[in-house]
């Protein structure tokens, strides 16, 4: 590619990886390349003590004890799927929010169909959930409380914390999809009383796609999840009726070695890099976007306009403009990647407002700077004031900064 | 079996966590190696955990503190002569 990129779809896919993913993986392709464990061979074993240091990456990253209980699926949305559909009956109640995503929304809405009941609990139109809400909803066969941390449409962080402590006193289940988080904020499963937690490793983790999994944690009775796939697990291989034994029980088919060879590593750098810097980088990167879409006239900035309360997802729309059009042009005119629309998210832009127009949304990354952020401020600012320009050939800072900083 | 076993060979439930084992193991300064699970034994896993007679009591230990869960324990003699003597592997580790 010769156009200048500013890569600014980081809740899509983290990118640019670490060159120390790239490594990982292309070690495991010339040095290993064996399936994970199935073997007793020098490179099976190899294989399979990757896929156990990935294991342990993200049990110690998000806080979980037993790095056993870390299963690992293709995505979030397989994980989510496998934790409603396993553990789930249709004489169950669910709690959810308004704010999910499609990967919890559409699996609830279709088990609906089946007999269980889901009461959808609004937020605010800045994308806030008042936990006490979540508690008005609970009945007595409530089963599981679904809810995501943080919004992919307008960043804001949901408080996890407070509805965990809700769900332990009420012995129900709480299932956090933590797509947006995981890698972008601390997380501590196990202190947080969250009972499952899903997780990507595209996206804030900076691994490769095709990674995922789902934490469970030790207060599970693991024996009640039902699993949605079964299969070959090279373990208990005299049976044919599936391992009740995690991670065998819900991991079936061989692993994506390879991707978990590349999220070890970027876990690995996620944890040198420090998340606590990384999030403090991104949140004073996320005030000075929001601060520099509020000065643009016609734009209207989503969400809470706080970067304390919410992660590096900036939703904005711009009067008389339709958001697929602005990313056209911010795409095509000075090489800034956003991702316009609902986001998969029709039940988020329904509360926040933005149905079913959607919005343009800027994401950032550990590898945003300050430049991306005033470069791509420069470049909504002339695309809501309808001028159009070829992608400069200067360097980013010679561009207009709206005085943002 | 008469006389002291060669190996001592703890069947675990998977692969899994033998890596678990195996690590723990490996911390704990014991020798270790993972091994295809004879098939006379077991059937459960594909690979287990082989280590020195003489550390069979302290290997249960360093197992069952790390979390690791024991299918079952055997001493037991090689059919084929081995090049490389448990007594001496440092484990098998890259």
């Amino acid at each position: 590619m010769t156009q200048r990129l500013v890569y600014l779809d980081n809740a899509a896919a983290g990118w640019p990886n670490p060159p120390t993913v790239v490594e990982a993986m292309a070690r495991f392709l010339t040095e290993v390349g064996a399936n994970p464990g199935r073997s007793g061979h020098r490179a099976s074993l190899e294989a399979a003590r990757i896929v156990y240091g990935a294991r342990e990456a993200v049990a110690g990253l998000l806080g979980l004890a037993d790095p056993l209980r870390v299963i690992f699926f293709a995505n979030a949305t397989f994980a989510l799927n496998q934790a409603m559909r396993g553990l789930l009956k249709p004489t169950d109640h669910v709690v959810t929010t308004s704010m999910e995503h499609n990967s919890v929304m559409r699996p609830l809405r279709a088990l609906e169909t089946e007999g269980m009941a889901l009461t959808v609990v609004r937020c605010s139109p800045e994308g806030v959930l008042d936990p006490t809400d979540i508690e008005k909803a609970l009945r007595p066969n409530t089963a599981m409380i679904v809810m995501i941390h943080a919004s992919n449409v307008v960043g804001t962080l949901l408080p996890v914390e407070e509805v965990a402590k809700i769900s332990r006193a009420r012995g129900i289940l709480l299932l956090v999809d933590a797509a947006q988080t995981a890698g972008a904020i601390p997380v501590a499963v196990d202190d947080w009383g969250v009972d499952l937690l899903a997780f990507t490793g595209h996206k804030a983790l900076l691994g490769p796609t095709g990674t995922g999994g789902l934490l469970i944690s030790e207060r599970v009775d693991a024996t009640r999840i039902r699993p949605i796939v079964t299969g070959g697990t090279g373990s208990d291989s005299e049976a044919e009726s599936q391992p009740q034994f995690l991670p065998d029980q819900l991991e079936s088919g061989t692993l994506n070695a390879v991707g978990l060879a590349g999220l070890e590593a970027a876990i690995a750098w996620l944890v040198r890099e420090g998340i606590d810097q990384i999030r403090a980088r991104e949140r004073e990167l996320t005030a000075r976007l929001i601060a520099g879409l509020l000065e643009i006239p016609k734009v209207r900035v989503c969400g809470t306009l706080d970067a304390s309360r919410q992660v590096g997802v900036v939703s904005f729309t711009v009067d008389g403009l339709d958001p697929a059009e602005v990313g056209l042009r911010l795409e095509e005119d000075f090489g800034v990647s956003a991702r316009v629309g609902l986001q998969c998210s029709p039940a988020a832009h329904k509360t926040i407002g933005t149905f079913p127009q959607g919005t343009i949304r800027l994401s950032l990354g550990p590898f945003t700077t300050a430049e991306d952020i005033d470069y791509a401020l420069g470049a909504v600012r002339m695309v809501a004031g309808g001028a159009a320009r070829p992608i400069p050939k200067s360097p980013p800072d010679t561009c207009t900064s709206d005085g943002s900083s | 079996m008469t006389g002291t076993p060669s190996y001592t060979v703890f069947i675990l439930p998977s692969v899994s966590h033998a890596m678990k084992g195996e690590k723990a193991l490996t911390r704990a300064g014991i020798a270790n190696k993972l091994i295809p699970t004879p098939r006379s034994l077991s059937s459960k896993c594909g690979v287990c955990i082989r280590v020195d007679p003489a550390d069979r009591d302290r290997a249960r230990e360093v197992l069952t503190a790390a979390g690791v869960e024991i299918s079952t324990v055997h001493d037991l003699e090689p059919s084929l002569p081995n090049r490389s003597p448990n007594r001496a592997n440092q484990g098998d580790q890259t």
